[in-house]
């Protein structure tokens, strides 16, 4: 591994930690001198990225650094985000605010995700930089501070870029990880490269109706209306898509695999009926094979005697393949077959325009950096199940990957938006090394 | 920029001039949103486009979203640098370019 200074590292992340960035949609909430203090600490902790590069304030809160390389060809970005969720105090055992080092984790909310990919890539180049590195083209470093709430930074970046003319040729940005446990039976890492990513669609289901006393109910109450539609949404699942990600990762996989999964993963069209019978009973094998929804809310009355006049059901979309928004109310429509249930699309993310292709020279140089950084991990695409601020990019360049370098187990996977979020400082060292190797080769 | 248009029934072609950059682009973007309603079948003819930035990409890529809802697009005679874009983007991927 590179010789940088480890305990700098850890005391980076810690400090970036002890900011407050938390991202709100209502704007009165933000915490604008815990937002300025972020990219001030940021110009204390990396002088030589602020002498090496051009920062530029984007928007409320997007930081951009740009490094010029020998060519001005063509660029690369590399994108994190430093705003964070909200964290309930009472809930962890260690502050999440204070960047808390003990028995070898790194507490704080933002560990995960995603100040440390932010840390990683500063501290891969800072430390580059004071070799005397000098890129061979031009790199952006990308960092948005309202990435959670589906703030407009990204598209800002992408409209500056492209306002200067500026051709981008690679994008990496958070996403999959390095794990070991995502398919049973099988012992070796696998890296997890988003080459697309879901879009995220919030929709309300609601009934209004005239109401009344408790005591003279209708047969069906707006309420019972709702949670007959609940059930037929979740009795109707969306269509199964076999996309070529997904159809290359099972490909990857059943290098790895033996016995009838070997067989199954190696032709998965042409054992798709017991492939799709195994994975509709995985929750995150189903969420790969389909555009999923997830029933999240529903209200009714504000008294237990009072039949509400409207009540309202919310649910998350989260849709792939060749479904659009429009195709996915028509779904719901079909599958609710009430004519009293309005259906409303409330927010949608922005929908990448395609897969990226993992058969070019920016995949190939991605999975051998990957493992490199991590020897015994095979760099795999899949589709990202999360939104990202990545999509943005896809607008001018078709090479987007999302993927958080560093290894991730699956309970630390739970940790992310969760209590006790932290991260290990040895695989914080890890995603420094991976940004070092990374940038050497851009 | 010029931009020339020749419609035929339901099919399009835009021919450019010039450079289609920052400046020009979204003099484009307009062009294509008063005409593509109804068009199932849209070609951009670079005979004669001498530079392309990404900027232009953006407007192309608004373009190729339309059309994937409407019908066919493709580019058609980019010159070697604008096919250099295209390939380093990865646009070549995702959009019908004939050389």
């Amino acid at each position: 591994m590179s010789p940088f200074d480890r305990a700098k590292v850890v005391d980076d992340l810690c400090a970036m930690l002890s900011c407050k960035t938390i991202a709100s949609p209502d704007d009165a909430t933000m915490d604008w001198d815990e937002f300025a203090r972020f990219p001030a600490l940021l110009e204390e902790r990396f002088p030589r990225v602020h002498e090496a590069c051009v920062m530029k304030h984007v928007g409320r809160t997007g930081l951009l650094f740009y490094l010029a390389g020998s060519s001005h060809e063509h660029a690369s970005v590399l994108m994190s985000h430093y705003d964070v969720v909200p964290a309930d105090e009472k809930r962890w055992s260690r502050p999440p605010f204070e960047g808390v080092l003990e028995d070898g984790f790194i507490w704080g909310r933002g560990a995960l995700d995603t100040k440390s990919t932010l840390c990683a890539i500063l501290e891969a180049a800072e430390f580059l930089l004071a070799k005397g590195f000098h890129p061979a083209h031009d790199i952006y470093f990308s960092f948005s501070g309202e990435e959670e709430i589906g703030g407009g930074i990204c598209e800002d970046i992408v409209s500056y870029l492209a306002a200067n003319d500026v051709i981008v040729t690679f994008v990496l940005d958070e996403g999959g990880a390095v794990v070991n446990d995502a398919f049973p039976d099988i012992p070796e890492s696998f890296a997890l490269v988003g080459v697309s990513e879901k879009c995220s669609v919030n929709v309300e289901l609601s009934i209004e109706k005239s109401g009344g006393h408790a005591s003279m109910p209708p047969a069906h109450t707006p309420v019972g209306q709702l949670a007959r539609a609940a059930v037929r949404i979740e009795n109707h699942p969306f269509k199964v898509q076999f996309t070529e990600p997904f159809v290359a990762m099972l490909k990857y996989i059943a290098a790895y695999s033996s016995g009838a999964q070997k067989v199954l993963f190696s032709h998965p069209q042409l054992f798709k009926p017991i492939l799709v019978h195994i994975f509709s009973r995985l929750d995150e094998m189903n969420a790969l094979i389909r555009s999923t929804c997830a029933l999240t809310q529903m209200k009714g009355s504000d008294a237990n005697n009072v039949v509400p006049v409207r009540a309202t059901m919310g649910m998350n979309l989260r849709l792939m393949g060749t479904d659009t928004v429009e195709s996915a109310v028509s779904h719901l429509k079909r599958a609710i077959d009430d004519d009293d249930v309005t259906i409303t699309v409330l927010q949608q993310s922005k929908s990448p325009y395609g897969e990226s292709s993992f058969d070019c020279p920016q995949w190939s140089v991605l999975s051998e950096v990957i493992e490199d950084a991590w020897p015994q991990a095979v760099a795999v695409p899949y589709i990202l199940m999360c939104s990202t601020d990545s999509s943005s990019f896809t607008d001018i360049c078709a090479h987007v990957y999302r993927f958080s370098a560093m290894r991730m187990s699956e309970s630390e996977r739970g940790l992310i938006h969760g209590n006790d979020e932290r991260i290990a400082a040895d695989n914080l060292f890890e995603t420094v090394e991976f940004y070092i190797r990374l940038i050497n080769r851009l | 920029m010029d931009i020339n248009k020749a419609q035929d029934g339901d099919k399009l072609v835009i021919t450019l001039t010039g450079s289609l950059d920052t400046n020009t682009s979204p003099e484009l973007s307009e062009v294509l949103d008063s005409s593509l309603t109804g068009i199932t079948d849209l070609t951009f003819d670079f005979s004669n486009l001498e530079y392309l930035s990404s900027a232009g990409l953006r407007v192309l890529l608004a373009a190729q979203n339309t059309m994937d809802e409407q019908g066919e697009m493709r580019v058609t005679h980019p010159n070697e640098v604008i096919m250099d874009v295209f390939t380093v983007t990865g646009f070549t991927e995702i959009m019908d370019i004939v050389s």
